[in-house]
C-alpha cells in the first residue's frame, strides 16, 4: 500500500516538474544533428549512452530526448541524503553500486528495456574532467554492452558539446543504434563484449568529431 | 549433484565465455582468486552468473564481484542453492 502510494508521489512530481518546466526549457532546445542524415525517432526499449561532462548531462539528455521518459542509471553515492533519493526516485533513476555492480541493478535495467523503456547511462562512470579541458574520452564499462544483449534491445549513442556559456544553445548528436547481438551473436565471449564496447566507444569519437567538438 | 561436477561444469562456462585463458581455466583449483587469478571485473562476474544460472537452473540473489573472492566460494554458493 505505502509503495503504491509513494509511486503515486513521484509520478506527481515527476509530471508537475515537466510540464512546468516545459515552456521555459524551450527557449534552451537544443541542437539535434544526427548521424544517419534524418531525424532518428527512438522507440521502444533502447539503453541512450552519452558522453558525461557536466553533472546537468541527465536534465540535457532528457531535453534532447524530450519525448521519451528517462530511466537515468546513477550512482549509489547520490541516494545517501533522503531529499536527493526523493528527487531521484521521481525521476525513476536506477541506483547502482558502482565499485560492486549486482545481479539485481543488472535485472532491473534489463527488465525496463524489455518492458519498451529507455534506460540512459554514462558508460565513462562519471563526469569526465580531464585535465586537458578537451574532455578526451575516457575508457567505456561493458556492462551496457552485456545488459543489451540480455534484454535484445539497440544502444544509442549520443555526444552533446560542452557550452561555452549558460546562454549558449545546446548542441548534441545522435548515432545510428547498434545492435550488440549483430557483431557475434547473443552470446559472445567476455573479450568480444569488450571489442564491441570499443567500437561504441569509436562511434561516440565520431559523433564528437561531426560535432566538431 | 557432487561437488566435482559443479566444478567441472563451471569450469566449461568460464571456457565458452572466456576462451583466452584456457589453459589457466582447465587447471584451476578452488582456491584461486576471481579477481587475480582470472582477472574478473564486474561485468565478467555478471556474465558467469547469467549461464551459471542457466546451467544449474538456479537463481542467485542479488551478488556482485565483491561477494566472491575465489571459485570455491562460487562453488559453495551453487551447492547451497541446490541443495
Amino acid at each position: 500500500m505505502k509503495k503504491k502510494l509513494m509511486t503515486i508521489i513521484h509520478w506527481t512530481v515527476f509530471w508537475f516538474v515537466k510540464l512546468t518546466a516545459a515552456p521555459g526549457l524551450l527557449l534552451f532546445r537544443p541542437k539535434v544533428i544526427y548521424a544517419g542524415g534524418k531525424r532518428l525517432r527512438i522507440r521502444g526499449g533502447a539503453l541512450l549512452i552519452s558522453n558525461h561532462i557536466t553533472s546537468f548531462d541527465p536534465l540535457y539528455m532528457q531535453l534532447i530526448v524530450w519525448h521519451r521518459n528517462h530511466h537515468f542509471v546513477c550512482a549509489k553515492e547520490f541516494y545517501e541524503k533522503k531529499s536527493r533519493a526523493f528527487l531521484f526516485d521521481c525521476f525513476q533513476c536506477i541506483p547502482v553500486d558502482r565499485s560492486n555492480v549486482g545481479t539485481g541493478t543488472m535485472r532491473e535495467i534489463v527488465a525496463h528495456l524489455k518492458a519498451g523503456e529507455l534506460v540512459s547511462m554514462f558508460p565513462e562512470g562519471h563526469v569526465n574532467i580531464t585535465g586537458s579541458g578537451d574532455h578526451e574520452l575516457q575508457e567505456f564499462k561493458s556492462g551496457m554492452v552485456l545488459m543489451s544483449l540480455l534484454a535484445g534491445t539497440p544502444i544509442i549513442p549520443m555526444v552533446m558539446k560542452k557550452r561555452k556559456t549558460v546562454f549558449s544553445r545546446l548542441e548534441a548528436a545522435i548515432g545510428e543504434p547498434v545492435d550488440p547481438a549483430s557483431f557475434y551473436g547473443k552470446r559472445p565471449t567476455v573479450a568480444q563484449i569488450e571489442e564491441i564496447t570499443e567500437i561504441l566507444k569509436e562511434r561516440t569519437k565520431e559523433l564528437r568529431e561531426m560535432l566538431g567538438d | 549433484m557432487a561437488r566435482e561436477e559443479i566444478v567441472e561444469r563451471l569450469k566449461e562456462i568460464l571456457l565458452s565465455e572466456d576462451d583466452r585463458k584456457k589453459e589457466l581455466i582447465e587447471n584451476c583449483t578452488e582456491d584461486m582468486s576471481l579477481t587475480e587469478d582470472f582477472g574478473f571485473n564486474s561485468v565478467g562476474l555478471l556474465y558467469m552468473v547469467i549461464d551459471i544460472e542457466e546451467s544449474f537452473g538456479i537463481r542467485f540473489e542479488d551478488v556482485g564481484i565483491g561477494d566472491f573472492e575465489t571459485l570455491g566460494q562460487v562453488v559453495d554458493y551453487i551447492e547451497g542453492r541446490l541443495q
